[in-house]
C-alpha cells in the first residue's frame, strides 16, 4: 500500500538549512500528526522541529538530493521511513515527487502512477511547477479527487480505473457544478 | 487558468497567497499567517455572512491549517457548511471537514447526521461527497449509523456511486472487519458489475480478503481468470487504456490475486497458465507500464504451481530486463530473479554476468538488491565468495542502518553455511573488525564458544590448530589502531584462554599484548575487565605448568592502577589476579583448569551436589539461606551501589555512545563479594537486577570445572610502584613471521595480510575477476542440476544461438583451463606463506584475460547454443575436479576462486554449522553477589576450619568473592 505521497521543492537543495516546502499525504503521517498530514498539505519544515516524520521527510529529501543522476528511481527507504518502506522518486522541473509504499506494491507500476499523477496535475494546471496563487485551492480540490480516485484515499492502495476518473475537465466540472 | 482564478477568491486571499509565496523567512511567514488568523477570527463570527464569502473564509482556513497553524476556531463553521443546500458550498464544507477533522474528533458526531441525510440524496454528486466523507471520517463506533445506507448504495444506478460505496465498505472492513463480515458477499457480487471501474474497485477489498483466507475464494479463480483475459483482449472501453495498455492496474491487481490463489494449488494454477502465458506475449515491453505488468506476471509465475513454459517465458523477460540500460528494469530483473530462485534455483546461472554487473554498478539501490539476491541464493558452495563480497561492501558504506543489516546477514550466512570453523572465525573477525559495534553481542559469544568447543569432535589436534590460528590472527589484528569493543572482548578472551596453549607464544608476550590492550582502550571498562581476566588466566596457566611467573613491569603497573580503579569491578579483578598469583600450583589448577571454558556451561540449577553440605551445615545449626528477594534491606544497599558504579563508569570518555556494555559485564564480570581493605562498606556490588542475581548466584556454586573462579583473599596484598613509564607499543613486525604451520594458519595469514597490506593483493584484471566471481557464485551449484539445465537451454533457447564460435571457445577455455592448473600449486603451497600460494593462482587468469574479453563484452549472450553444447563438458570438468578434491578429503567447492581455494584447502570438509544454535554462552558466570549470605557462610566455614586450599573451590569462590 501507499504510505505517503510527497512533493518537494528543490529549493531546499540550494539551502537545505532553510525552509523546505513540501506536500505530503498519507498514512505515515498519522504517526506524526493526525491533524497536519491527514490530507494533502503544503507544509513547511524547519530543521529545529524534532518531529520524527518531519525528520524522515527531511532526510528523505537530503537523500534524494544526494542521489546521482542516471540511477534507478527506486530506493529502499527502511532507514528513512521505517521497516518495509520503499520509495519511488522522480524529478520534474523544480519539484521532486516521491511515493512511499511498502513491499506489496509493484515498483514499476508506482513509477507509472507517479507519472500519471504528474501528468494530470500538469493538464489541470499549466506550469503548476511554479504554482501560481490562483490555483492553490483548485489544486487542493483536485488533489483530493486525485487521491480519492488514484489511491482510494482511505484505502491507500493503488486502484485501477484512474484513466476515466482522471479526465481533468471532468474533475474540475464536478468541482464547479 | 487565470480566467478561472478569480471564480471564488477575493483579492484579499490572492494577496495573502502571494505574500506567503514571496516570504523569505519562516518568521515573516508566521507573522503573516497569524495576522490572517486574527482577521479570520473576527470576520468569521460576524452575523449574516453571504455563503460565497463564507466559503472563501473556509478555504482560507484550510490554507492557514496547511501552513501548520491552528485553525480550530473555524472547524464548526466548516461543519455548518456541510448542511448547506448549495452543492458547491456543501462540497467545500465536506472538503474542509475531511481536512480539518480526524475520525475521533468531537465534531464528528455533528456530521454523521448530515452524512446520513446526504447519502439518501437524489443528486448523485451529493451522495458522492457524502461517501468521500464517510471514507475519511467514520470511525468504528459510527459505522453502524451509515452502514445500511452504504450497502444500499451498492445498487445505485450511477457507477461512480457504486464504486465509492465499495471503497467505503472496504474502509469499514479495514477499520473493523467484524462490522462488515456479513457483507463480504457484496464484494463478490460487485465483481460482476457492468462497469469496469466498479469491478476494479472491488479487486482491492477482495485482495485483502483473499490474503487472509485463500481457501474460501478458490471458486473465484475462474472469474478472475476470465476478467484478466477480457482485459488483456482489450474488451474494456478505450478510456481505460493507459499508454496503449488496457487497464494495466487492473491487470496487476488481478495477477496479484491469482498469485495468492494459485500458490501451492496445482489445479487452480493450471487454469491460469493460458492467460498468464498470453500476457507474456501481449505485454508491450517498450513502455514502463508494460514492464510493470510483465514483472507482475513473473511474480505470479513464481508463486503459482510451476509450469516450465511460463518459467521459460519469465526467464526471457528477466534477461530482457537485465540487458536493459535502464537501472529501473535491471532492478526489477534482479528482484524477479530473487523470486524465481525459489522454484528454479539454476535460473541465475544464465544471468550470472548480468548479476555481477549489477553488483558492481554504481547505483546503490541496485547493488543492495543484488546483495539481497545473493543472500537468497547462498549455498554452502558459494557462501565464501558471497560473504566476502558482502563484507567488502559493508566496509565501503557509511549508512549505519544498512551496515547493521548486512553485517547481520553475513553472520547469519556464515553461521548457516560455513564450510569450516576456520573460515567462520575468519569471517567473524572481519565482521567484528568493521562493524563490531553493530553486531549483536551474542555473535561474539557464539564465536568464543566455537573457538572453545572446536569441532565438537574428538579431533583434538584440529581443535588446537584452530585455536592457535585464532590466537595468531588476533595477535596480528591487535596491532590495528582502533578496534570495536566487542571484538576486543573476544580477542582478550581467546588470548587468555588459548594464548599460551600451544606454547608458541610466551606468556610474557601474550601478557604484554593484553596490557597494551588495557592501556590503549583504557576508557572501555569492559575491555579492560576482559584483559585483566585474561591476564589472570595466562598467569594461572603458567603457575599450573610450573613455570615461574614473571610479571612484566607494565603489567604490574596496570594492576597497580586497577587496584585503585573507580570501577569496583576492575578493582576486584585486579585483586583476584594478585590473589591467584600468590597461590600454589595445585590451588591454581583447581580454580583455573586449562581449557575448561566449555565444561561449565551446564548449570545445575538445583545445586543438588551441595545438598549434603547444606544439610550438614543446617544440622550443625547454620541459618538457612534466605533468597535475595526476601531481604529488602540488602536491596537498598545494592541499588545505591548501583549508582556508584554508574558514576564510576561514566568517568571515562566513552566513544561508543550507544553501546551499553551491560550484558557483557553481566555475564563476564563477577560482582564483588568481598570488599578490598580500601573499601568502606564491605558490601558486594550488585550491579544488576534481581533476576541476574539469581542466575549468578546459582552458577556461582555450581561451576565446579570453571576455569574462571574468582578467588579473593583478604590477606593478600602486594605493593608495586606507580606506573611511570609507558608500556611498549605493539609492533607489527612480530606478527608477520608466524605463518607456515598448520593448514589453518595459511588462511589466517592470507586474510590478514590482505587486510593489512593492500598492496599485496593487486586486483586482477576486471574481466577475469568477473568471470571468476561468476564461476564461484554460480558454478558451485550442484552438478546434476547444471547438466540438465544447460541441456534444456539448447533446446528451448534458440534466441541465443547466434553466437560466434570465438566467444564460445573463449567461454569454454576459461573454465576448462583453470582446474588443472590451479589446484596443484595450491595443494603444494598451502602450507607456505601467502605470497607464494596466491601467485600461481592468479597467473592462469592473467593468461586467460585476453580470451575472456569478448565474452565479457556481450555478457548476456554468453550462453549460446554451442556454448550450451560445450557447457556440460566444462561443467563436468568442474564436477570432476570438485569430486576429486572432495575425495581427497578437502572441501573444494569452487575451484576458480582463489580465496575459496585457500579457505577450502585449509580445513577438512567438516560441514558442522558452527553458530546456528543459540546455546548458552561460553562465558563463565561467576559467583553470587550475596554479601550477607557469603559472610554468613564465610563465618560458618571458618568455624568449621576449612581453608581456601581445600577441595571445594566453588564454596570458596562464593565465600571469598
Amino acid at each position: 500500500m501507499i504510505k505517503a505521497v510527497m512533493v518537494m521543492d528543490t529549493q531546499g537543495q540550494a539551502s537545505p538549512g532553510q525552509i523546505l516546502r513540501l506536500s505530503a499525504y498519507g498514512e505515515a503521517a498519522g504517526a506524526y500528526s493526525q491533524r497536519l498530514f491527514r490530507f494533502v498539505f503544503l507544509i513547511e519544515i524547519c530543521l529545529d522541529q524534532k518531529r520524527p516524520f518531519i525528520i524522515g521527510l527531511f532526510r528523505g529529501f537530503m537523500f534524494l538530493c544526494s542521489r546521482a543522476e542516471n540511477v534507478s528511481n527506486f530506493v529502499q527507504a527502511d532507514s528513512i521511513f521505517g521497516p518495509d518502506s520503499r520509495l519511488v522518486h522522480k524529478h520534474f522541473a523544480t519539484l521532486y515527487f516521491v511515493f512511499v509504499f511498502d513491499s506489496s506494491e509493484n515498483e514499476l507500476a508506482m513509477l507509472d502512477l507517479l507519472q500519471v499523477f504528474v501528468e494530470t496535475l500538469d493538464k489541470c494546471f499549466k506550469n503548476y511547477a511554479s504554482l501560481t496563487l490562483c490555483s492553490i485551492t483548485q489544486m487542493l480540490q483536485m488533489l483530493s479527487h486525485l487521491f480519492q480516485s488514484l489511491f482510494l484515499v482511505s484505502v491507500g492502495s493503488s486502484t485501477t480505473t484512474f484513466k476515466s476518473e482522471l479526465k481533468p475537465s471532468r474533475i474540475l466540472n464536478v468541482n464547479q457544478s | 487558468m487565470g480566467s478561472q482564478g478569480g471564480f471564488y477568491q477575493s483579492k484579499e486571499f490572492l494577496d495573502l497567497v502571494k505574500s506567503i509565496g514571496e516570504c523569505r523567512s519562516k518568521a515573516e511567514e508566521d507573522r503573516i499567517v497569524l495576522n490572517e488568523i486574527e482577521t479570520l477570527k473576527r470576520r468569521i463570527s460576524e452575523p449574516d455572512i453571504p455563503k460565497r464569502k463564507m466559503k472563501e473564509y473556509i478555504i482560507r482556513l484550510v490554507y492557514v491549517e496547511m501552513l501548520g497553524h491552528d485553525a480550530s476556531f473555524g472547524y464548526i463553521h466548516a461543519v455548518k457548511m456541510t448542511h448547506d443546500d448549495n452543492l458547491l458550498v456543501k462540497r467545500t464544507g465536506y472538503l474542509a471537514v475531511t481536512l480539518f477533522l480526524n475520525e475521533d474528533h468531537d465534531l464528528i458526531i455533528l456530521i454523521v447526521n448530515t452524512i446520513q441525510k446526504d447519502l439518501k440524496s437524489d443528486n448523485y454528486l451529493v451522495v458522492c461527497a457524502a461517501l468521500n466523507a464517510v471514507c475519511r471520517l467514520i470511525n468504528e463506533e459510527t459505522i453502524p449509523a451509515v452502514l445500511p445506507q452504504v450497502v444500499e448504495l451498492l445498487g445505485h444506478s450511477k457507477e461512480a456511486v457504486r464504486k465509492k460505496a465499495i471503497m467505503a465498505l472496504h474502509r469499514f472492513y479495514q477499520k473493523s472487519p467484524s462490522s462488515v463480515s456479513h457483507l463480504v458477499s457484496n464484494f463478490r457480487k460487485r465483481l460482476c458489475d457492468n462497469d469496469p471501474g466498479v469491478m476494479g474497485a472491488t479487486l482491492c477489498p477482495l485482495f485483502d480478503l483473499i490474503t487472509i483466507d485463500v481457501n474460501s475464494y478458490k471458486d473465484l479463480v475462474s472469474s478472475f481468470v476470465s476478467i484478466l483475459k477480457q482485459v488483456a483482449e482489450r474488451r474494456l472501453p478505450k478510456t481505460y487504456d493507459y499508454h496503449q495498455m488496457p487497464a494495466p492496474f487492473v491487470q496487476i491487481k488481478l495477477l496479484k490475486i491469482l498469485a495468492l490463489l494459485g500458490s501451492g494449488d496445482k489445479h487452480a494454477s493450471e487454469s491460469m497458465y493460458t492467460v498468464v502465458g498470453d500476457l507474456f506475449k501481449k505485454c508491450d515491453s517498450s513502455s514502463n507500464i508494460g514492464n510493470a505488468v510483465l514483472y507482475e506476471c513473473i511474480c505470479c509465475v513464481s508463486c503459482i504451481y510451476p509450469n516450465p513454459k511460463l518459467l521459460e517465458a519469465a526467464n526471457d523477460v528477466i534477461s530482457r530486463f537485465l540487458k536493459s540500460d535502464s537501472h529501473n528494469l535491471k532492478y526489477m530483473g534482479i528482484d524477479a530473479l530473487g523470486r524465481l530462485i525459489k522454484t528454479n534455483p539454476e535460473i541465475t546461472e544464465q544471468h550470472q554476468l548480468a548479476v555481477i554487473d549489477c553488483l558492481e554498478d554504481s547505483d546503490d539501490t541496485l547493488k543492495r538488491k543484488t546483495f539481497e539476491l545473493l543472500y537468497k541464493m547462498t549455498k554452502s558452495s558459494n557462501v565464501e565468495v558471497i560473504v566476502d563480497r558482502m563484507i567488502d561492501y559493508m566496509i565501503s558504506i557509511n549508512d549505519n542502518h544498512y551496515k547493521t543489516e548486512i553485517a547481520s546477514r553475513c553472520v547469519e550466512l556464515a553461521e548457516q553455511f560455513a564450510p569450516s570453523n576456520q573460515w567462520f572465525i575468519q569471517t567473524m573477525n572481519k565482521v567484528f573488525e568493521h562493524a563490531g559495534d553493530r553486531v549483536n553481542i551474542k555473535v561474539a559469544h557464539n564465536l568464543m564458544r566455537l573457538i572453545a568447543e572446536g569441532f565438537g569432535e574428538d579431533d583434538d589436534t584440529a581443535d588446537s590448530q584452530l585455536r592457535s590460528s585464532a590466537v595468531e590472527s588476533y595477535l596480528r589484528i591487535l596491532s590495528e589502531p582502533k578496534l570495536p569493543s566487542v571484538f576486543l572482548q573476544v580477542i582478550c578472551w581467546v588470548l587468555g584462554e588459548y594464548g599460551t596453549a600451544d606454547g608458541k607464544f610466551s606468556a610474557s608476550y601474550i601478557t604484554e599484548k593484553l596490557c597494551d590492550v588495557a592501556e590503549a582502550y583504557s576508557n572501555d571498562e569492559t575491555v579492560k575487565a576482559y584483559a585483566v581476566t585474561a591476564l589472570m588466566k595466562v598467569y594461572a596457566f603458567e603457575i599450573v605448568a610450573g613455570r615461574n611467573v614473571d610479571m612484566l613491569p607494565e603489567c604490574q603497573s596496570l594492576i597497580e592502577e586497577l587496584l585503585v580503579s573507580h570501577s569496583t569491578d576492575l578493582q576486584q579483578r585486579a585483586y583476584e589476579l594478585q590473589a591467584v598469583i600468590g597461590l600454589d600450583a595445585h590451588a591454581v589448577e583447581c580454580i583455573m583448569p586449562s581449557d575448561a571454558s566449555c565444561e561449565d556451561i551446564e548449570v545445575d540449577k538445583g545445586l543438588s551436589f551441595l545438598n549434603t553440605y547444606v544439610q550438614g551445615s543446617l544440622a550443625k545449626g547454620a541459618q538457612p539461606y534466605i533468597p535475595e528477594s526476601e531481604r529488602s534491606g540488602m536491596l537498598n544497599i545494592s541499588s545505591s551501589q548501583n549508582q556508584d558504579h554508574h558514576e564510576a563508569s561514566t568517568h571515562g570518555l566513552r566513544f561508543e555512545a550507544y553501546e551499553l556494555p551491560k550484558p557483557v559485564v553481566h555475564s563476564r564480570i563477577p560482582p564483588t563479594a568481598v570488599a578490598s581493605s580500601s573499601e568502606l562498606v564491605p558490601v558486594p556490588e550488585s550491579l544488576y537486577s534481581r533476576e541476574s542475581h539469581q542466575v549468578t548466584s546459582v552458577t556461582s556454586v555450581s561451576d565446579a570445572g570453571s576455569s574462571e573462579l574468582k578467588l579473593r583473599l583478604d590477606g593478600v596484598q602486594k605493593k608495586w610502584g606507580r606506573p611511570t613509564y609507558p608500556s611498549p607499543t605493539t609492533t607489527t613486525a612480530s606478527n608477520t613471521t608466524t605463518q607456515n604451520t598448520a593448514n589453518g594458519v595459511t588462511q589466517v595469514d592470507n586474510l590478514k595480510t590482505r587486510d593489512t597490506y593492500d598492496s599485496r593483493k593487486t586486483p586482477v584484471e576486471i574481466s577475469s575477476e568477473k568471470q571468476k566471481l561468476a564461476a564461484s557464485l554460480f558454478g558451485g551449484t550442484s552438478k546434476t542440476e547444471k547438466r540438465s539445465s544447460s541441456g534444456g537451454h539448447r533446446i528451448s533457447k534458440p534466441a541465443y544461438a547466434s553466437k560466434s564460435s570465438d566467444d564460445i571457445s573463449s567461454v569454454k577455455a576459461a573454465p576448462v583451463q583453470p582446474p588443472p592448473v590451479q589446484p596443484p600449486p595450491d595443494l603444494l603451497d598451502f602450507g607456505e606463506s601467502t605470497a607464494t600460494s596466491s601467485a600461481p593462482v592468479v597467473d592462469p587468469f592473467k593468461q586467460l584475460e585476453g580470451l575472456l574479453d569478448p565474452a565479457q563484452d556481450n555478457s548476456a549472450v554468453n550462453y549460446g547454443a554451442t556454448a550450451a553444447a560445450k557447457g556440460p563438458d566444462i561443467l563436468s570438468l568442474y564436477a570432476e575436479t570438485a569430486a576429486g578434491m572432495e575425495s581427497s578429503g578437502i572441501a573444494y567447492s569452487t575451484p576458480t576462486d582463489r580465496d575459496d581455494l585457500l579457505s577450502a584447502l585449509s580445513s577438512p570438509s567438516t560441514r558442522s554449522v558452527p553458530g546456528g544454535t543459540t546455546v548458552t554462552q561460553p562465558v563463565q558466570f561467576s559467583k553470587g553477589p550475596n554479601p550477607k549470605d557469603s559472610l554468613e557462610k564465610d563465618a560458618m566455614v571458618r568455624q568449621m576450619g576449612v581453608n581456601p586450599s581445600s577441595q571445594n573451590p566453588n564454596l570458596f569462590k562464593d565465600l571469598l568473592g
